[in-house]
């Protein structure tokens, strides 16, 4: 969208988005930490570094279902937006939060000693029985993970490392989430006896499940995929494309459509916006340009092009009507080709 | 179908509404989860590490099996440095000397450690009749005991709680360094003990003992007293995971 590249692209919305995330974070921490320190008041009863390391974990453990949720609830219910807008800064400071809780544990647990603090938290020990399994190099793979996402989530890496890289890299969380779950199962479920955490984690891990599971059945019952015949492919009536708005169609290969009507004049774009792979479909036509639900960049109908000073080029689709009822040609044009579209009478019959 | 929400614009009516209502909320749902997961976490147990004030204590000094100081008032007192380190090398000149010793005390379940100041006034001999450097575990039985193996200073105060799988890590540092592995068990009145434990004779754990560290293991050995310390000896292959 930018012609030049920014550190950040701040706008009110963000700031406040940051603060409430900022301010979540330091609630959740000070209220565990009072907890514990209430809990066992006499003094050093509990150590305050690992009840502060604890905090981080048990934090970074709710921000990551938090971030996790929140794709598949704007899929199912568009108004959770603002939730999805600045998502990327939700998950850097995330991973500060993993980094320290891990800096603690590294410098508490595995500092003081004859040997090198890394080594001997993370490297020190083994064992052939199940319940002495290192727990902690499930956390370092899932550090490790969050670090390459936290630092290539900036437009300057979504380009250069061509959408498909970067959404192949940041479908690793599913990986680190899992090693995370692996983490707390080998290491503290191994000592805390009680049961809420277990089924916290039980709770969190089914219910991600399920709204991942929900949207995507949800997204495909919307835009099941069409056979084509002779390469064109059957949207439906044009005057159930509402003003302004799109309908989205799947191709045989996978690809999505978005097929927008802009006054009386219908044409397709892809449905994958080229920034972070927003559902160009699920946005709307805004000051005569689509714009993305995610972050709100925009593109020309006629050929795919963001306005001027910005350069995105995304596919484009031919399309005809015939009855009322229109087509979308199975090939997609290059990024930026122009295309005819076609003009629906007013009220939407041809 | 609802207004289009974009970041750079005005908020519609209806986003904003959610909003509104799920910002309060995640904020007391986070609070009301960091409570009750802090609330559940299980007690660290009464281990008292006290670095206010140092404290002197006099006695004959032992280093073998392990550093210790035999008191006046008939107390056996493990010796460990600052940090994860054990005390033989600073002490070994000085095994059967009578010694005014200083440091800080650790704590647990009325068994007491000293953690020795750092620096030359750490530690006094008090007259020049030398003793024995070493002692005997007197009294002993065979047992066999289920238990888990904890590094002694971590667990008597200088962690809260140093005992468990998340401390596994430190507990090895800990003892590879050179502090007391302890082990931490049930006498037959249900009273937790911790003897010092040995294996082939010295507190220097081999690997395979090690690994089995902050678990839950059965050791077959014999436990005897130096003082009123339980020692218990064994050999490695004595040391196994619990259930098998
Ligand atoms: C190098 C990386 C990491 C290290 C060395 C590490 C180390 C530890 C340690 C020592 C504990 C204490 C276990 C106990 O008290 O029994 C712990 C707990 C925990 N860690 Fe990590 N961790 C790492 C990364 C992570 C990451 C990336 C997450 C992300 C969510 C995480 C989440 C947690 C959670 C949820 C707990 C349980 C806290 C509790 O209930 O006490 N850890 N970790
Ligand atoms: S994905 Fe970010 S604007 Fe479309």
């Amino acid at each position: 969208m930018s012609v030049a590249y920014q550190a950040v692209q701040w706008n009110r919305h963000k700031k406040v988005y940051d603060l409430c995330a900022g301010g979540a974070l330091l609630v959740f921490i000070v209220a565990f930490v009072a907890v514990g320190v209430l809990l066992h008041p006499a003094p050093g009863e509990v150590a305050v570094p690992i009840l502060v390391m604890r905090a981080l974990g048990v934090c970074a453990l709710v921000l990551l279902h938090v971030i996790l949720a929140i794709g598949p609830l704007h899929r199912l219910d568009a108004r959770f937006a603002p939730l999805l807008y600045n998502r990327r800064h939700l998950g850097v400071l995330f991973f500060f939060v993993c980094l320290l809780h891990a800096f603690i544990a590294i410098g508490f647990y595995g500092g003081f000693g004859v040997q090198n603090p890394l080594i001997a938290l993370l490297g020190g020990y083994g064992s052939e029985t199940l319940t002495g399994i290192p727990f902690e190099l499930f956390g370092f793979g899932a550090l490790a993970i969050f670090f390459l996402m936290a630092s290539t989530s900036h437009d300057f890496f979504t380009r250069n490392l061509t959408p498909r890289w970067w959404k192949l890299l940041h479908s690793l969380v599913y990986v680190a989430y899992a090693l995370i779950v692996a983490h707390v199962v080998f290491g503290v479920l191994q000592t805390e006896k009680s049961l809420l955490l277990p089924t916290l984690i039980g709770v969190g891990v089914m219910g991600l499940t399920a709204l991942h599971l929900a949207a995507g059945v949800r997204e495909n019952s919307r835009s099941p995929a069409q056979g084509a015949a002779d390469g064109w492919v059957e949207v439906g009536p044009a005057s159930e494309i509402p003003e302004g708005r799109a309908r989205v169609i799947g191709l045989e290969n996978g690809d999505r459509v978005a097929v927008y009507r802009d006054g009386d004049t219908v044409r397709a774009i892809t449905n994958v916006c080229p920034h972070q792979g927003g559902p160009l479909g699920e946005g709307a036509v805004v000051d005569g340009c689509v714009t993305c639900p995610w972050h709100g960049y925009q593109f020309n109908l006629e050929d795919g092009t963001s306005p001027p000073p910005y350069t995105e080029r995304i596919p484009t689709y031919d399309v005809r009507t015939d009855a009322g009822v229109v087509f979308v040609k199975a090939d997609a044009n290059e990024p930026g080709t122009p295309t005819q579209g076609v003009t629906i009478e007013r009220g939407g019959a041809l | 179908m609802s207004e289009l929400y974009v970041g750079y614009l005005k908020t519609p009516a209806a986003h904003m509404r959610v909003i509104r209502v799920i910002v309060p909320l995640l904020a007391i749902g986070f609070a009301m989860l960091a409570a009750v997961v802090a609330g559940s976490m299980r007690e660290p147990g009464e281990a008292v590490w006290n670095t206010g004030a140092s404290q002197q204590w006099t006695g004959r000094l032992i280093d073998d099996p392990y550093p210790m100081l035999l008191t006046d008032a008939g107390e056996t007192l493990l010796i460990v440095e600052i940090s994860k380190v054990g005390a033989h090398e600073r002490l070994r000149l000085l095994a059967g000397q009578r010694v005014t010793l200083e440091g800080f005390p650790l704590e647990r379940d009325g068994r007491k450690m000293i953690e020795l100041l750092t620096g030359d006034a750490a530690f006094v001999v008090t007259d020049g009749v030398a003793g024995e450097g070493f002692a005997h575990a007197e009294r002993r039985t065979d047992v066999d005991v289920v238990g888990e193996i904890v590094d002694g200073k971590c667990f008597f105060g200088a962690m809260k709680p140093g005992d468990g799988k998340g401390h596994k890590a430190c507990a090895v540092l800990c003892i590879r360094g050179g502090l007391p592995p302890m082990v931490r068990t049930r006498d037959l009145t249900g009273e937790w003990v911790y003897p010092l434990l040995l294996v082939d004779g010295s507190s220097v754990l081999p690997e395979e003992v090690l690994d089995l560290v902050a678990e839950p293991v059965r050791i077959e050995g014999t436990l005897g007293r130096i003082g009123d310390l339980w020692v218990l000896e064994c050999d490695g292959a004595c040391v196994r995971p619990y259930p098998d």
